[in-house]
């Protein structure tokens, strides 16, 4: 499947990455002080939170990448396969007057997904970040809304109604969709065909 | 040893016995050798030093370690334990041959040390040393309790990486951390029908071509 091919190297590598650096061993001593240290960090043993040797002996791990990696390809290859049987029953209803059937229907299936997804790990609202785009794990964010939320340019132009080429109002925050914003956000985007603008101030 | 967690490589010890008697033999001089005889002398004090005491009964009692003499007690904390003795003045030849030795087992742990952090991702340039140092500097003088992370240290100087692969770990730990699974299969399976739609997102914001023609070939459309 060539979507799920040209990504595969991204998705490995997450999931590579989570396993090898930051997932903590498994070992509990006896007393239930859980081992803090990871794969890489195990030079010293078994140590608790606070540092104390709680027993001697190697990393362990029942999630290891190599023993996930077929189930996570088969999930998400299944994820991919059940949104395009789910993006066929959509009608293309233009709520934000979209540019192609095909980017509304992915857009409302990607925000029923979103909402699901946020819902099952007790809300939107517990997750807050400055470095990724938690609606479309894609560019960097850039625009802050009331809620905390920060999303990325291309989440402004999908989910947001347009006023014109650059300029979008947002009513409520992708990630938690079914409340609307306490404000109205409007937000300007630099035009794709406008170059670096620079002010020089150097007494010339 | 608790001062530290996430460690990746323990360090090496180099012993400096300085102004060692002269009339003491070639043997003495020989590094492995006074590594074996300071060694053998120490194993009395595993059990008539109570602070030393202490310790093996920490690594005994419920751990799988069986600490019976000095050197298996010091494999816990060092990689190496090495013993350099320096003569004192008269013999200038011996002075000159130990600083080189000295010289050569300094070089030779530092280069088993940084091999042992490249293998785990953990090797500083230079410019980290002094940032690490600083860390390890403003961590303790702000508590001697909590014990210094250097997996967090770590990635305070690399970051996770912009891009899909970096946002998906960084969803994944935030997920860990608010959720506080102990089940890493958990975590991927919340985010793999999410991360699914993302891609199917990237594939309709760039129009990248294949994916239609896939789904036909496939007889998904």
């Amino acid at each position: 499947m060539e979507t799920f091919e040209y990504h595969k190297p991204a998705l490995d590598g997450a999931l590579d990455q989570f396993c090898d650096i930051w997932w903590p061993c498994k070992y509990s001593s006896s007393k239930g002080r859980r081992c803090v240290n990871t794969r890489e960090g195990h030079a010293r043993g078994h140590q608790d939170e606070r540092g104390k040797p709680i027993g001697a002996g190697e990393y362990q791990s029942d999630f290891t990448s190599d023993t996930y990696r077929h189930t996570w390809h088969t999930n998400l290859r299944d994820s991919l396969v059940h949104i395009q049987k789910l993006m066929k029953r959509i009608s293309a209803v233009s709520i934000w007057n979209r540019q192609s059937d095909e980017a509304v229907k992915a857009a409302e299936q990607h925000l029923r997904t979103m909402s699901q997804f946020y819902q099952n790990l007790g809300g939107a609202a517990r997750f807050q970040s400055n470095a990724s785009c938690l609606s479309c794990l894609g560019d960097m964010p850039g625009h802050p809304l009331p809620c905390g939320h920060v999303i990325c340019s291309s989440c402004v132009r999908m989910f947001g109604e347009a006023q014109s080429q650059t300029a979008f109002v947002l009513n409520w925050c992708p990630l938690h969709n079914n409340e609307r914003l306490k404000r109205s956000v409007q937000i300007s985007l630099k035009p794709a065909s406008a170059g670096v603008r620079v002010l020089s101030l150097d007494g010339y | 040893m608790e001062c530290a967690t996430n460690q990746s490589v323990l360090p090496h010890v180099i012993v400096v016995l300085n102004k060692s008697n002269c009339s003491l033999g070639d043997e003495a001089y020989d590094i492995d050798a006074a590594t074996k005889k300071l060694l053998s002398d120490a194993n009395q004090s595993l059990t008539l030093n109570p602070d030393i005491d202490r310790h093996v009964q920490l690594w005994r009692q419920g751990h799988d370690k069986n600490i019976q003499t000095a050197e298996d007690l010091l494999k816990c904390y060092y990689s190496t334990f090495r013993v350099v003795r320096i003569p004192e003045k008269g013999r200038y030849m011996l002075i000159d041959q130990q600083v080189r030795k000295l010289q050569n087992a300094i070089s030779f742990c530092c280069r088993g040390s940084h091999r042992h952090k490249l293998q785990a991702r953990r090797d500083l340039k230079a410019e980290e040393l002094g940032e690490c140092l600083q860390s390890g500097l403003d961590h303790f003088t702000a508590s001697l309790d909590v014990p210094f992370d250097f997996l967090a240290f770590s990635w305070s100087q690399n970051p996770i990486p912009p891009g899909l692969e970096g946002n998906i770990l960084r969803l994944a730990l935030s997920i860990r951390d608010i959720r506080g699974f102990s089940n890493g299969q958990d975590i991927f399976q919340h985010l793999s029908q999410m991360v699914a739609s993302c891609i199917m997102l990237y594939y309709i914001r760039h129009r990248i071509r294949g994916i239609m023609g896939s789904c036909q070939s496939y007889g998904l459309i």
